[in-house]
């Protein structure tokens, strides 16, 4: 794990040297790799300087052998070069590289990343499919944020990529679930070799396998209800080029279903060439067209929705998101939202007492922001800490002996909205150790993490310990507690005229870890 | 109301005769009294060199087609032998008028005491001195040819002036007749000063020589000569744009057998039989390929007169290039650019800020990349020396370099090597594309961030042809726009491929389409109350889609205005497809070049700039820009400009059906557009003087 959590120095008063509001978004895609620079204004506004965008078929290689083919390798290793020397141009630090389905099926993908490494040193990281989803999801909310909110019933995202296609429903503009499918544009051609075949053939084809795979997922994906679509990535940018409808603010295109099934219809009789001469596309943008095309159209067949709402976004613009909230300190509410109500739906599928458990995640919280000076910690870690606050006890669905050891698995192998696999990692280890054992060198899954996120869930279970046990007798309400430094002891200040037997007991079993790594001791007074 | 084909043969115009028409309008300019005598000369020459540059490119073109036995038809229906047939029918007609014009001003130039003399016309004394200054000066330096002995032929070069003799059998010799030819040198003026006490007296070269030529030919007695110019095919396999759609249906090999081609030989008329035979046969010419002049031939020697010292009388009154108004009482360029977006209008407003923006971001430490499209620009320009300073101090320079343009080459590859040496990146053009595109991107890290400058424009980077071309040049550091050229630039220099753009539309890949949308958009908004309207001015309009697109506009009524200085294959007024539709056109003292589009898109107007006409190789083959003016201001100036252009009743020809132009009737108050511009231009420098007058201490200069 490449620092992925490394705190940032954002909210310092300093203001920033202009070159640090320059940020960098690079994503190593299926059939292209592309790269935004951007400036970041001190309220948060990210300007666009540049975008780059140059094919190279990674993915044809890797849905086909499973591995990158060398010439691509090279390829896209030469791309990021050029691409370093504009980062060099405008002395830009904060650069975000991402791989998305190639590398994450290819078993030489480390290669790659090592190579690009070496050209330039930037380190790339292979993003799982739930990040990606985040990522593009909080871009479409961010760009489209009051269309969704109005939206009375449940909103598709669905972005179409060379490897896979992404798709998160929103009910109220809040994330209901988010899975990912194995079809794109690149990869239908390549496992079903269509290379060779007419057009009308090929049609036939996509069509039958994106049939076989949206039918596959529909028992954990209902589109029924779905009455707003929708659709991210360049194939349906294209659609609305041809045939949309640009929103007044031009920020979103609608397209009605009528002509779009005659675009489509127009363009499965031609071939990428003839698409290409056609509609003045290069030839990369004509090969994927067909397939994803017929992806959208599938997927929009399943759903109630009318129209087929088009944004110009796409991953990259939910990376500078990020970016932007690094550089200015602030981050997005809207998705830190999201990510807490998928946590709880999660708590709720294994039948916990959701209330004990947000009680113990606010008391976390709010630790945390008491003692920042002392785990130096960011934003990022914060919501960690909260998730793993309400998902803690989640374990007790399987048995009630361990329950902090059935907690981290199941955790650990469920999905959680908006965080990553390394993300989920933390929480898990954070929610295993908020009882029993602090963390030990003979916990193999502990110890195979860096050292440093080792630090990070040390620091983070030490809190939810605390927290658990303040929330072990009555129930406190975070805000009604004070906290003051007293010499090397933290003072917990409880509203007069309660008990605080059960809390003082639980403090002194649970205390250790956080005595250990704060240097200080939890003492509870009335006030 | 019935829709009517918008795409029938008779609803277009064949693109050659349009551009005749376009080339009989520069020389009715010199056949009109209106106009000052030597102004008339320089329409006459300007008519004549684009002739021959016809000849060589379009002529010949078509010549290839015939040849390689292409039938396809053009949009009008014709073939190519039919094209040839009429562009030589009305070619003839023209150059019987322009040689008749020709001796009209020059006889009236005699009032004014600047004389052409025939040289029958010289007194003993002149003829003598002549007759030495011939055997002195110019003999030493002919080449006479024995044409027909020779074998194998020489190739007499192109648009060179020749006399040909017949000479009788030397004395005493069984020797028959003799054709033999002199090139008339090009190292001499053609107009030879006869140093008259009063006045000027001129004398044609080739006169001259045509009189004396039995002096290189001592023994044989002259019985006829004749002066005579061959055009030949220019050779376009160097990728001309002129002729390229021509030439894409032609076989490369007739395009070698005929490279260098006669396509036209022009003649002093009524010349010897044999000697007009001979030249037929051996130059493989028909008939009508064969212009026999009762005059002058090659009037592009007017120029020499023209540009005469003196005379001024006989001339127009110069309009030296104004200050532009915004920038009136500014130091800092950047500093106006960000408060505001600043259109030049050249040439009634000078370049010189271009040039300074350059020059300042070349100098300034804050700015650390200057982007740059160059096509057709002097060498020793201002603009290639401060972007080599920039360089210098170590700045990102990127300039892309047309060499593709034609006969600029030589020129071209000079200076961009030095600015190659100077640490630019020069990229020479892109494969398959010529970049027709104006743009210069300036990049600035300012405390606030990065800022880019743009200046993006209609016509080159070229400060000579700044004072005799309209175009039309924005300033701004609209932040989109800056985006769109940044990333315009990364796909010029391959660091990035196409990518979406916010507010430009570029060609070859989506900028006709952006054209047809924004007709079909005004097509949509027009109703019976409220009719939509569209004006557009550029040089040349032959995309027949784009023609297509205007019959729909029209059909839908949608009034549409164009001002078209050359090429229109668009055919007006015609009943049900494009009554709806105007073309006018305008030769002035200007060459109009700028390319501005007006959608009144319901209310919400809309103007553009662009670099591209609207012809197929244009929107096809070239980068190209089209981009908005938006600043209420800027696109309030460029509708009134537009307004101008059509209510021009002093310059404008208005195109009829049949094809043909006619002067548009002075009715009220005349307008001359370029006039009334260049007062307007005037008038606001004034005022922006007035309200700018500050009281400014120089300090001490520097050494």
């Amino acid at each position: 794990m490449e620092e992925p959590l490394a705190t940032k120095p954002g909210s310092s008063d300093q203001p920033l040297a202009p070159s640090d509001r320059t940020v960098a978004a690079i994503d190593i895609g299926a059939n292209s790799v592309r790269m935004v620079i951007a400036e970041v204004a001190p309220d948060g506004d990210i300007q666009v300087l540049e975008r780059f965008q140059r094919a190279v078929r990674l993915g044809q290689d890797a849905f086909h052998l499973g591995r990158l083919g060398s010439q691509s390798m090279r390829a896209a290793v030469a791309i990021v070069r050029d691409y370093s020397q504009r980062l060099r141009f405008y002395d830009v630090h904060r650069v975000r590289a991402v791989a998305t389905s190639a590398a994450r099926e290819a078993t030489n993908a480390d290669t790659l990343l090592d190579r690009i490494f070496m050209a330039t040193g930037l380190h790339v990281e292979v993003i799982d499919t739930a990040e990606e989803s985040r990522l593009i999801v909080s871009a479409v909310c961010h760009a489209l944020g009051e269309v969704l909110d109005t939206s009375r019933g449940e909103a598709l995202i669905a972005d179409v990529g060379g490897g896979s296609t992404l798709l998160t429903v929103l009910h109220n503009g809040e994330i209901v679930t988010s899975q990912s499918l194995r079809l794109g544009s690149i990869r239908l051609q390549e496992i079903l070799s269509t290379c060779n075949e007419t057009p009308k053939r090929c049609a036939e084809l996509y069509r039958q396998q994106i049939t076989k795979e949206t039918l596959a997922a529909r028992r954990s994906l209902s589109l029924d209800t779905v009455d707003l679509f929708v659709a991210v990535g360049g194939d349906a940018r294209f659609g609305a080029q041809q045939i949309g409808q640009t929103s007044s603010e031009g920020n979103f295109s609608v397209i009605q279903r009528e002509p779009f099934d005659e675009l489509v219809k127009r363009c499965e009789k031609r071939t990428a060439e003839e698409l290409s001469t056609r509609y003045d596309l290069t030839f990369a943008e004509a090969e994927t067209l067909n397939p994803a095309l017929q992806i959208y159209q599938i997927l929009w067949q399943r759903t109630r929705a009318e129209t087929m709402i088009v944004s110009n976004v796409s991953m990259r613009d939910g990376l500078l998101l990020e970016l932007a909230r690094d550089v200015t300190g602030q981050e997005d509410a809207a998705l830190q939202q999201s990510i807490v109500q998928s946590a709880l739906s999660l708590a709720l599928k294994y039948q916990i007492d959701v209330q004990h458990a947000e009680t113990v995640a606010d008391l976390a919280v709010r630790l945390f922001d008491e003692l920042q000076a002392d785990h130096g910690l960011g934003s990022r870690h914060r919501i960690l800490l909260r998730v793993a606050g309400i998902l803690h006890e989640i374990g007790g669905f399987v048995s009630n002996r361990a329950h902090h050891k059935h907690s981290y698995y199941l955790i650990a192998n469920s999905e959680v909205f908006g965080l990553s696999r390394d993300e989920l990692q933390i929480v898990a280890h954070v929610a295993r150790y908020h009882r029993r054992s602090a963390p030990k060198p003979v916990h193999i899954d502990y110890m195979t993490l860096p050292r440093q996120t080792r630090v990070i869930i040390n620091k983070l279970a030490a809190l939810l310990r605390v927290a658990d046990a303040l929330a072990r007798g009555h129930v406190h309400r975070a805000e009604d507690l004070r906290m003051e430094r007293v010499g090397d002891d933290l003072v917990v200040y409880v509203p007069h005229g309660e008990d605080l037997f059960l809390e003082q007991r639980a403090i002194a079993a649970k205390g250790n870890l956080f005595e250990e790594i704060y240097g200080m001791r939890v003492r509870l007074e009335q006030i | 109301m019935s829709k009517k084909k918008t795409n029938s043969p008779e609803h277009f115009i064949n693109r050659e005769l349009s551009w005749l028409e376009f080339n009989d309008r520069v020389l009715r300019e010199g056949l009109s009294p209106d106009v000052p005598l030597l102004e008339r000369l320089k329409f006459l020459a300007i008519g004549s060199s684009n002739l021959d540059e016809a000849f060589m490119i379009r002529v010949a073109g078509l010549m290839q087609q015939r040849a390689a036995g292409v039938r396809r038809r053009d949009p009008s229906g014709m073939t190519p032998v039919e094209q040839l047939t009429a562009f030589g029918r009305r070619a003839h007609r023209m150059v019987e008028e322009q040689t008749a014009g020709i001796h009209h001003a020059l006889t009236e130039l005699r009032r004014h005491g600047l004389v052409v003399l025939e040289l029958d016309e010289l007194t003993s004394e002149q003829a003598k001195r002549l007759g030495d200054h011939f055997s002195k000066e110019i003999a030493p330096v002919l080449t006479p040819l024995a044409i027909e002995d020779l074998d194998p032929k020489p190739l007499l070069p192109g648009l060179q002036l020749h006399v040909a003799a017949v000479l009788g059998p030397k004395k005493d010799k069984k020797d028959a007749e003799k054709i033999v030819v002199v090139p008339a040198p090009g190292s001499f003026a053609r107009f030879i000063n006869l140093q008259a006490k009063q006045g000027v007296a001129l004398v044609r070269l080739e006169d001259v020589i045509a009189a004396h030529i039995g002096v290189l030919f001592p023994g044989r007695k002259v019985l006829a000569t004749a002066v005579f110019r061959i055009t030949r095919d220019a050779d376009v396999a160097i990728q001309d744009d002129d002729a390229e759609d021509l030439l894409e249906t032609v076989a490369q090999a007739v395009l070698d057998r005929r490279r260098r081609a006669p396509v036209r030989l022009e003649i002093t008329a009524k010349p010897d039989h044999r000697l007009q035979k001979w030249l037929v046969d051996w130059l493989d010419l028909r008939a009508e390929e064969v212009y026999p002049i009762e005059g002058m031939l090659d009037a592009t020697g007017l120029w020499q007169i023209a540009n005469w010292r003196g005379f001024d009388n006989l001339r127009i009154p110069d309009w030296p290039p104004q200050p532009v108004r915004e920038l009136a009482g500014r130091e800092d360029l950047f500093e106006a650019i960000r408060e505001e977006d600043i259109l030049l209008v050249h040439p009634y407003e000078s370049f010189e800020p271009v040039v300074r923006l350059l020059e300042q971001a070349a100098d300034d430490p804050q700015v650390l990349s200057i982007k740059q499209t160059l096509y057709r620009t002097s060498g020793d320009s201002p603009i290639v020396h401060a972007l080599e300073r920039a360089a210098e101090h170590g700045k990102e320079v990127t300039a892309l370099v047309e060499l593709k343009a034609r006969f600029d080459e030589a020129r071209n590859v000079n200076w961009a090597k030095r600015l190659e040496d100077a640490g630019c990146h020069v990229i020479y053009g892109i494969a398959g594309l010529k970049t027709h595109a104006k743009a210069l991107l300036i990049v600035r890290r300012e405390t606030s961030g990065i800022r880019r400058y743009l200046h993006l424009a209609t016509g080159n980077y070229n400060d000579r042809t700044a004072r005799l071309y309209s175009d039309i040049g924005l300033f701004t550091s609209d932040r989109d726009l800056a985006t769109d050229v940044a990333n315009f630039f990364n796909l010029l220099t391959g660091y990035s491929d196409m990518v979406g753009w916010s507010k430009l539309a570029v060609a070859p890949t989506g900028l006709r389409r952006r054209f047809i949308d924004l007709i079909q958009r005004e097509i949509k908004v027009s109703t019976s109350d409220d009719p939509g309207l569209i004006m557009a001015k550029m040089n040349s309009l032959e995309d027949p889609q784009m023609c297509e697109a205007l019959h729909e506009a029209s059909q839908a009524g949608v009034k549409v205005l164009l001002n078209i200085r050359g090429i229109c294959c668009l055919r007006p007024g015609v009943k049900k497809v494009s009554t709806n539709i105007e073309v006018t056109s305008i030769i002035d003292r200007f060459l109009e070049h700028a390319r501005v589009f007006y959608f009144r898109n319901g209310g919400h107007e809309e103007v553009y700039l662009s670099s591209a006409d609207w012809m197929r190789r244009n929107l096809s083959k070239r980068l190209e820009l089209l981009f908005p003016v938006s600043a209420p201001k800027l696109r309030r100036r460029l509708i009134k400009m537009l307004g101008t252009y059509f209510a021009d009743n002093v310059k404008a020809h208005r195109l009829l059906p049949d094809g043909t132009y006619e002067r548009v009737a002075k009715r009220g108050r005349t307008v001359r557009a370029q006039e009334v511009l260049y007062r307007q231009t005037v008038d606001a420098a004034k005022a922006a003087q007035r309200t700018h007058l500050q009281f400014r201490p120089l300090s001490r200069p520097k050494d």
